[in-house]
């Protein structure tokens, strides 16, 4: 990612080899992901930042980034309790996530 | 030589005549005269030998005629004889010998003396004609060598090259204009002065010179030269031969040089080397330019693929729908063409590293025919791989380049073939070497073919054949030569053959290491031997590649190419007691519906179950089922592999499966294992998600199709033959439970067996469990799916199918 900083701490992840050409465009769905939790917290649509967390849980740990699960998986609970505190918080910590993992094939 | 001529004079004809007859025998061409007038006028016309001159003439005596001869022609000295009756007096024979005369004969003459002396004169003649001859020949040759040694001066003379040569007192013998001109002398100074004086205007040039001459005089041996020199302020290049002159004795006498000047010739060369670098080096920065302007691109496309996606889950009517897909598929093309020119950049700037591991020549082949078998099914077009026997499997080289090869010229060959067949076939270059095999790659199709004005440019960036043909097919141009560079960076040679409307042929090779342990190929192993197989495949060469793997393995073959021509075979080998041990049966025939072959087969004890059945891998799931109904388990999906050929064949035969190395990849080639392969409906919005399981099934040889919610799953179930359903339980439009519940609606109306469905959920709970269950779903996996464990689900599933 073009804006990554370098002094930021990398977090490495391990990923399938065969799992290669499909990791760039898992990324860019989770920046979009990102970007309508955004959307949806101006319009208070809990409903659908829970389906993004439930998508995110599903998906993340899958491709071999648990953490995204774990994001995931926070994001849905804390939509349900309506904390869009909560929510911006868990939106931050995958962005900073997003740029600071580096994907190792394994 | 000509005979020589003898003049006869006398002014009796009778005379005449006795001596014509007396020297007949001297090979001699009289001519005779009768007068002295009569005679010199034949001695102007005629070379003579010899005259016989009778003294006694009429008008003019024979002396007579011999004074005004001699008067006429001074400097012939024709010989005279006279001949006489009147030898009485000194005075007379005096007389005749101051006219010149050589000789008299008296009247009357024995013809022996006259024949004696004719001779001797005729000799003489003779001898004095070859005599005139050799001087004629020598002063022709000295004529011509005169001539050609002119020619060689005008020639060395008019060149611009300088040529001189110098004795062994390094005095100039010659030197020709250019020479003249270099020096910087008049022709006169040159000649004859010495080397040192001689070319004291150059004297840079003079040193080197005088150190050759010295050479070549020492040595025997020529010698070449480049220099580069100053001459009047101006830096000269030059190239220069000195060689000896020897003589016959092959003494070194003199050397010789030949100079030219290639001052010009040097600028130009150096002007070519720097527009050669300055060209590089901006294609160099070109394809720097492109690779990071591909990336800025990316980034931007990126955010713009996504907003399509966010766009069209919005509430839009049916004219902004098509407006989104318009804009999504457009950058996916966008992407793709960006992602060419970035692999192209990266060879161009040479950043492909080519790897050397280990990998399985015929898993590669299999992968990629299997990943454009559907849509060249699809198109009615038949696929077919074929690895000769002889090809070692277990190599060591860059399987990911060779694949992007493969999947290039396959995925073109598919795009432009609109009937007929895909034949992928590799064999050995070269016998294989120890530890090396360099070999043939091939992909034949009957496709549109290419014409051969453009033969020349399919290989250069961005051309397909012609404009026409981006338009028609899509396409970024640029496989082939990313092809190409791949083909190069791994030491082989890519070309082409096409003939319009009939087709074209890639061809294109490579040398791959061989891994250490080489088993024995099971493919010499003669496990069919004793066996008869009849093959059933109207597509001739995949009925050929077929025969052939099955001669290798032993079996006694026949090949019927027609369903009616396989049915009389299957017929008469049952009424003459002798079935076949197993029948190889392709499905899709022309002229037969494959299911009648298949219940001619199954109605007889003798054959039944004997039968593979050959299956083209579009939509197979609904004919596996009803095959299954018919008793028949074995099974293959076109293009045919050789592993899964082995395992049905030994499945027919009943004869036992060899333990090889297929063992070890168990779960993930269910096909190889006689795993039934499976039709599967995959639900799940999440594209990430279904990408996902296609990677994690792409090697199992199921079949997977896709739904992104409940309400397309039930759509796609009634219209389709599926063995499995892969349900996600939390989806937009229409959810799991729902799908689920209207599916097993559905088949208890139809009358329907139930279809295995798998709910996906990324809840961990047991309610959820339980919800699903509750619904009519078989099993529940949660999300995140574990590889192993959806493989091994799906697995157990289809062995107990």
């Amino acid at each position: 990612m073009g804006h990554m900083s370098e002094n930021k701490a990398k977090i490495t992840v391990q990923v399938e080899s065969e799992l290669e050409e499909l990791i760039p465009g898992f990324i860019r769905n989770r920046h979009h992901d990102i970007s309508k939790i955004d959307e949806h917290l101006g319009k208070m649509d809990f409903d659908s930042i829970r389906q993004i967390g439930h998508t995110m849980k599903g998906n993340g740990a899958g491709y071999g980034f648990d953490e995204i699960s774990e994001i995931g998986k926070e994001i849905e609970s804390a939509a349900d309790g309506h904390r869009s505190d909560d929510v911006k918080k868990l939106k931050d910590r995958l962005f900073i996530y997003l740029n600071q993992v580096i994907i190792e094939y394994i | 030589m000509e005979q020589p001529y003898i003049l006869m004079v006398d002014d009796l004809p009778e005379n005449l005549s006795i001596l014509e007859e007396m020297l007949q025998d001297l090979q001699l061409v009289p001519v005779m005269a009768t007068s002295g007038v009569e005679a010199l006028e034949l001695i102007r016309q005629y070379d003579f030998a010899l005259a016989l001159i009778d003294v006694q003439l009429p008008g003019m005596n024979g002396f007579e005629l011999v004074k005004r001869m001699r008067e006429n022609n001074p400097t012939e000295v024709l010989p005279v004889i006279f001949i006489t009756a009147l030898l009485s007096t000194d005075q007379f024979v005096i007389e005749g010998i101051e006219t010149g005369a050589v000789d008299f004969i008296t009247k009357p003459f024995d013809h022996r003396i006259l024949i004696g002396k004719v001779k001797v004169f005729i000799d003489l003649y003779l001898q004095r004609k070859r005599l005139e001859n050799e001087i004629k020949t020598r002063r022709a040759v000295q004529e011509s060598l005169r001539k050609s040694e002119e020619s060689f001066r005008a020639v060395f003379e008019s060149t611009h090259d300088c040529i001189a040569v110098w004795d062994r007192d390094f005095r100039f013998i010659y030197a020709n204009q250019a020479a003249v001109n270099l020096v910087g002398l008049s022709r006169e100074q040159v000649v004859n002065c010495d080397i040192y004086s001689g070319m004291e205007k150059v004297p840079a040039l003079m040193n080197r010179f005088v150190e050759r001459i010295k050479y070549v005089f020492e040595t025997h041996q020529s010698i070449k030269a480049d220099d580069t020199v100053l001459i009047n302020g101006e830096s000269v290049c030059s190239e220069s031969n000195f060689a000896p002159i020897r003589d016959e004795k092959d003494k070194v006498l003199a050397v010789g040089m030949f100079y030219r000047d290639i001052t010009d010739r040097k600028k130009s060369e150096e002007e070519l080397r720097l527009a050669k670098e300055v060209a590089e080096e901006a294609n160099r920065q070109k394809s720097e330019f492109l690779a990071n302007m591909s990336h800025d691109i990316r980034t931007p496309m990126n955010a713009i693929l996504g907003m399509a996606d966010l766009l069209s889950e919005t509430n839009l009517n049916e004219e902004q729908r098509n407006y989104v897909d318009v804009f999504r598929s457009a950058g996916e093309n966008l992407l793709n063409l960006i992602d060419d020119i970035l692999d192209l950049s990266k060879i161009e700037r040479e950043q492909f590293k080519i790897e050397t591991l280990p990998f399985k020549l015929n898993e590669i082949v299999e992968k990629t025919c299997e990943v454009f078998s559907i849509s060249a099914h699809e198109k009615g077009v038949e696929l077919v791989h074929y690895i000769h026997a002889n090809v070692p499997l277990l190599l060591k080289g860059d399987s990911i380049r060779l694949r992007q090869i493969l999947v290039n010229l396959i995925g073109n060959a598919v795009k432009f073939t609109h009937e007929g067949e895909i034949v992928v076939e590799i064999s050995n270059r070269q016998p294989v070497e120890e530890d090396s095999v360099e070999l043939l790659f091939t992909v034949r199709d009957t496709g549109i073919g290419i014409q051969e004005k453009y033969l020349e440019t399919i290989f250069q960036s961005f051309k397909q054949a012609d404009s026409s043909t981006t338009r028609q097919y899509g396409g970024t141009g640029l496989g082939l030569t990313i092809s190409k560079r791949l083909v190069e960076l791994l030491h082989g040679m890519i070309w082409v053959e096409s003939k319009p409307d009939e087709g074209s042929t890639f061809s294109f090779t490579s040398c791959f290491l061989l891994q250490e342990s080489q088993p024995a190929q099971p493919q010499f192993e003669k496990f069919l031997e004793g066996s008869r197989i009849l093959v059933i495949e109207d597509h001739a060469t995949n009925g050929e590649f077929i025969l052939e793997r099955l001669k290798n393995w032993g079996a006694k073959t026949a090949l019927a190419v027609s369903g009616t021509l396989g049915a009389n075979l299957i017929e008469q080998s049952l009424a003459v007691k002798s079935p076949y041990d197993a029948i190889i049966l392709s499905f899709h025939l022309k002229d037969t519906e494959g299911y009648e072959i298949v219940d001619l087969i199954q109605a007889r004890p003798e054959s039944a179950n004997k039968v593979i059945v050959m299956l083209s891998s579009n939509n197979y799931g609904a004919r596996v089922k009803k095959l299954k109904e018919k008793g028949i388990n074995s099974y293959l999906i076109k293009p045919i592999k050789g592993k899964s050929l082995e395992i049905n064949l030994n499945k027919v035969l009943g004869t036992s499966v060899p333990q090889t190395e297929a063992e070890e990849d168990h779960i993930l080639h269910s096909d190889q294992t006689g795993i039934t392969p499976l039709n599967i409906l995959l639900v799940d919005d999440s594209q990430d998600n279904r990408l996902l399981v296609e990677i994690y099934l792409s090697k199992t040889g199921h079949l997977l199709s896709f739904a992104e919610n409940g309400q397309i799953a039930v759509d796609k179930f009634k219209t389709g033959n599926y063995n499995l359903i892969l349900m996600d339980m939390h989806m937009p439009v229409m959810d799991g439970y729902t799908a689920t519940r209207e599916i097993r609606t559905w088949e208890q109306e139809q009358n329907l067996e139930p279809t295995r469905i798998i709910a996906l959920t990324a809840n961990a709970l047991k309610e959820d469990e339980q919800r699903s269950l509750e619904v009519g779903c078989d099993e529940h996996l949660t999300k995140p799916i574990k590889k192993v464990n959806l493989i091994n689900t799906i697995n157990k599933f289809a062995s107990s199918i």
